[in-house]
């Protein structure tokens, strides 16, 4: 049982749900007079998501083939490397980098660009490098610098009204 | 590398503000930079102003927008950034400025659209969301475009050919625009059924008509300026008061029995809660403008007209637009 | 003709506009080569300058930055594995392979001269045939869109890897996200749960950057280790023996082809050009189980095609005033600006001008190339940039990219929210592709399908019997067709040696 069945079956069964909301949604739809020939705002939502759901079948019916295949040599390579691959992750890395990234970006319209994008980049630099803290004047110089150039170069030379926030 | 990077950023800069500099000779030496806002006491504009065009760049809204914030920048003296926000049909710019802080530093630069958008439900906004600066530029050549070697040379024909044989004369519009209202009060006021079809915005439209896929395409005499001049295009006439002066051999709908007038008008509006004096400030500038003989000159290339409204003129000539939509709607419905 | 083309060099050779399309050419790489930022943005921001200047001056540092811009993209494709614009997306899946192989510089050798030699034909396309050619794009209309949709939708097959389940599941969910927002015709909002920041609907370039650049930037996130480079800089090579050259030439060919058709279509863009292209040349290749692992193929048949669409885009644009895409109808909209009317009388009335433009574009496309060439062992250099700075300061580059299409920080959300599902995906290990395929071409389909049976009335049959529709659907047919026998005899094949 290796952990890529697992996740067809997680895939399967989320784009199940995910057709069949679809499905229901597609009734809700509103239209607009005198557009509806032959078919309606509706039809192609309909089609896609009947065929959401008819391939998740068949991705779950591919794992549970691939499950009853167990004795497969190729499978069992295939679980080795799927077990190495989990070894050299670090899931709380990626965790805190996709919250840093959030902050950021909520914090952009309040703080403004350019100080949100400092702040961002010594966060995601430091999460990154393993908080290599030998090397925090370099990374505190590079934001600096990258946040002020972008900010001034984009606002000032190509006139994109990046969010200026408090300094506004 | 970054150093490289950042020298090339930094040379490339330079580089632009220079080209600024230097390339425009155009301007007329009007005293670019003397702000003249001293009459309010206001110290309004202070900073660039955000200008948000709901509609992509280089359509007409984009051009006659930039064309106009070229010279109300000259009497501000701040830079007009205009921003091209797209989708929805326009409703997604008409919320940026709606959203933005009434301050005076976020306009909207739009058209009759608006109105429509809220009439048949895709939006909330109208016209009493806004506090309106005015109007600087009307397109008043609104028309039906058919292709030279069409049936039709006039409404009368094209009256008495769709009477005979209706849902066969096929008009492109895109359901829901200022085309398809026009194409909705033609069908009323004369009593034919077109076969009406959403091709999509004016270039898909103008593709449709010269593959011949339709029969009829309305649209704006300056979009289609060159192929008409060519003679692969001929219009059926104007939906005007008056023969226009750019075209004065194009008859009216009018005068042709079909008693119809529109125009699109190009207003700029701020968020309610702005104060009157920044609006009247950013209106005094408008009036400047459109006044320069320089930007006259300039627009009418586009095949559009300079004419100064002022707030309250705007807000009352949409209003008689939106009374003319709701009749025409539920007339249809 | 060719006196006309004198002419138009005449124009350009100045010192002025000389530097203007070396400027131009410079910013649209670098606008290129940074994800998030692209073509259309630097012409976007550069218009607006070009309104004081002398038409042929204006237009040359546009053409530039369009040329510069589509190409720019290959070298994050090649070095990091991240399209810089859409059009580089197929770029990524050969280059990368290459450049891990300690191969980049002939990943480079190879990219430059298919971006140089696409982009050369198709504007000597440009300047000889494009009349007769957007003649030849007029007689496309909602069928024929919907036929050549549906033909493009099956390359989803080829793009698919292990699992062709999978494929068609990423394809289904891009033309499901491209339907959320204002629906094609009716304009009335589906799937937005009443938010009205949703009516507008995804923007394709927040979905593209999310996918494949944040995605990647959260794949080296999770890794528990720095990523060391595992090969000498020093050491690559960028030469490459001519023969190997000429061992692509119908690959090249096709490309091309498959670029400039694209091109000349309205409505269906660059974006979509360089992953056909690789489809195509994939398919046609005799080991196509090789590509995706490293093989020049994949990199000359992305890179040429997306500079063929260049001046493929531009035919309908200068010859009937009909822009192809986004970047286009921002030209369009600077060509009016300078009291050009594009359309059936610009030769006559402005001859000079559109010389001048044609001489900017070759002049634009030898500056790319030569560009790309001194810059070359430089670009590699950034190998050495540790991860952990290159990688936040791209995100920031994105942020601003993805702020920057409407101005809305809702575009910003949208990136975020595709880098996690790019991430995921790939942990699924779904493909990214046909997914990106299915949102430029779902809407498509939909809008021709709807827009077709308006102009019949309700009557399916035109959708067969039009002749150009109905021969891309027996093409569809057959390619489906002889796919499904191959593998079926494949498979009994393999049943008999068990």
């Amino acid at each position: 049982m290796s952990s890529q069945t697992n996740r067809d079956f997680v895939t399967s069964g989320f784009m199940f749900v995910v057709g069949i909301i679809a499905f229901i949604l597609t009734f809700s739809f509103k239209s607009f007079e005198g557009t509806n020939f032959g078919v309606g705002v509706e039809f192609m939502p309909r089609v896609i998501a009947a065929l959401i759901l008819l391939t998740s079948v068949i991705i779950f019916v591919n794992a549970l083939k691939s499950r009853s295949k167990k004795t497969n040599d190729t499978n069992l390579e295939a679980e080795e490397v799927v077990e190495q691959e989990t070894e050299s992750k670090n899931y709380k890395k990626l965790v805190i980098s996709i919250i840093a990234m959030l902050i950021y970006i909520l914090l952009t319209p309040i703080l403004g660009f350019l100080i949100a994008t400092a702040l961002f980049l010594i966060a995601q630099m430091l999460i990154i490098s393993n908080f290599a803290k030998e090397k925090i004047v370099l990374f505190l110089i590079i934001s600096i610098l990258m946040a002020v150039v972008v900010n001034y170069v984009f606002r000032n030379v190509f006139y994109v009204m990046l969010p200026q926030g408090i300094l506004g | 590398m970054k150093k490289l990077l950042l020298t090339l950023l930094t040379i490339i800069g330079v580089f632009m503000l220079a080209a600024c500099g230097s390339g425009t000779e155009s301007g007329g030496g009007t005293g670019g930079s003397s702000a003249n806002t001293g009459d309010t006491g206001s110290d309004y504009p202070k900073k660039p102003i955000e200008v948000v065009v709901p509609a992509g760049a280089g359509g007409d809204t984009d051009l006659n927008t930039r064309t106009l914030a070229k010279y109300i920048e000259k009497e501000l003296g701040q830079p007009l950034v205009v921003s091209n926000v797209t989708g929805s049909g326009g409703t997604v710019g008409v919320d940026k400025v709606i959203d933005a802080q009434a301050d005076g530093y976020t306009v909207l630069a739009f058209h009759n659209s608006m109105l429509l958008n809220n009439l048949y439900g895709l939006s909330d906004k109208s016209i009493e969301d806004f506090k309106f600066a005015g109007t600087g530029v009307l397109d008043q050549a609104n028309t039906f475009i058919v292709s030279k070697d069409s049936k039709f040379k006039n409404l009368e024909e094209l009256i008495a050919y769709a009477k005979e044989h209706p849902k066969e004369v096929t008009m492109a519009t895109e359901v829901g625009s200022m085309t398809y209202i026009q194409v909705m009060e033609f069908q009323e006021l004369t009593g034919v059924e077109f076969n009406v079809v959403d091709i999509g915005g004016a270039s898909d439209k103008l593709t449709a008509l010269l593959g011949g896929r339709v029969d009829i395409f309305p649209t704006s005499l300056g979009f289609v300026k060159s192929y008409i001049e060519s003679g692969d295009f001929a219009s059926l006439g104007v939906i005007t008061e008056e023969r226009l002066a750019s075209a004065p051999d194009v008859p009216t709908f009018k005068e042709q029995g079909v008693d119809m007038e529109i125009d699109k008008v190009f207003y700029w509006a701020f968020p309610k809660e702005t104060p009157d004096e920044v609006v009247q400030a950013f209106s005094d500038a408008m009036e400047k403008a459109v006044a320069n003989e320089e930007f006259q000159k300039e627009i009418v290339q586009y095949w559009v007209e300079p004419v100064y409204l002022n707030g309250e003129e705007t807000k009352q000539k949409l209003e008689d637009i939106m009374e003319l939509y709701k009749g025409i709607k539920e007339s249809t419905e | 003709m060719l006196e006309m083309l004198l002419q138009g060099f005449s124009g350009v050779l100045n010192v002025t506009t000389i530097l203007l399309i070396l400027g131009g050419t410079i910013l649209g790489l670098i606008f290129g080569s940074i994800p998030g930022l692209t073509a259309t943005m630097a012409v976007a921001i550069c218009l607006p300058i070009t309104y004081g200047m002398h038409p042929v001056a204006g237009m040359s540092l546009l053409m530039g930055l369009y040329i510069g811009g589509v190409s720019g993209g290959l070298i994050p494709a090649i070095l990091l594995k991240l399209p810089g614009t859409p059009s580089s997306i197929a770029t990524t899946f050969d280059g990368y392979p290459m450049a891990q192989k300690g191969q980049a510089g002939k990943a480079f050798s190879f990219a430059i001269v298919s971006s140089f030699l696409g982009g050369l034909i198709s504007i000597m396309l440009l300047i000889m045939i494009a009349p007769p050619l957007g003649q030849f794009a007029l007689k496309f209309g909602p069928y024929e869109y919907f036929a050549i949709v549906i033909f493009s939708l099956t390359l989803i097959a080829t793009l698919s890897g292990d699992s062709l389940a999978k494929g068609i599941l990423a394809g289904l969910m891009g033309i499901g996200f491209a339907m959320v927002g204002s629906a094609p015709i009716d304009a009335f909002p589906r799937f937005t749960f009443g938010f009205s920041e949703l009516d507008a609907g995804f923007d394709l370039m927040p979905v593209l950057i999310g996918l494949f650049a944040v995605s990647e930037i959260l794949l080296v996130a999770e890794k528990k280790g720095l990523q060391k480079i595992k090969y000498d800089l020093k050491k690559i090579s960028y030469k490459v023996p001519f023969k190997e050259y000429l061992s692509e030439k119908w690959n090249f060919l096709r490309s091309c082809a498959i670029g400039i058709g694209i091109g000349i279509l309205p409505g269906i863009g660059g974006g979509t050009a360089n992953l056909i292209a690789y489809a195509a040349a994939k398919n046609a290749s005799k080991k196509p189980k090789e590509y995706g692992t490293g093989v020049p193929g994949g990199v000359v048949a992305s890179e040429t095609s997306n500079n063929a669409a260049v001046g493929g885009a531009l035919i309908p644009l200068v010859s009937l005033g009909i822009p192809g895409d986004t970047v286009t109808a921002m030209l369009l909209g600077g060509l009016v600006l300078h009291g050009l009317q594009p359309g059936p009388l610009l030769f006559q009335n402005s001859g000079d001008v559109v010389y001048g433009i044609f001489a900017a574009l070759l002049i634009a496309n030898l500056f790319m190339a030569v560009l790309l060439f001194v810059g070359m062992r430089g670009f590699i250099k950034l190998l050495s940039i540790p991860q952990y700075i290159l990688l936040p300061i791209i995100f920031a580059l994105c942020v601003v990219g993805a702020y920057g299409v409407n101005n809305r920080m809702f575009d910003v959300y949208a990136l975020l929210f595709f880098g996690i599902v790019g991430y995921l995906m790939s942990k699924a290990k779904i493909p990214l592709t046909p997914l990106v395929l299915g949102f430029i071409l779902g809407p498509l389909l939909e809008t021709n399908l709807r827009r077709g049976l308006m102009l019949s009335q309700g009557d399916f049959s035109p959708f067969v019997t039009q002749p150009i529709a109905a021969i891309f659907l027996i093409i569809t047919v057959v390619s489906v067709g002889w796919k499904i026998w191959k593998s079926f005899s494949k498979s009994k094949k393999i049943s008999f040696e068990n």
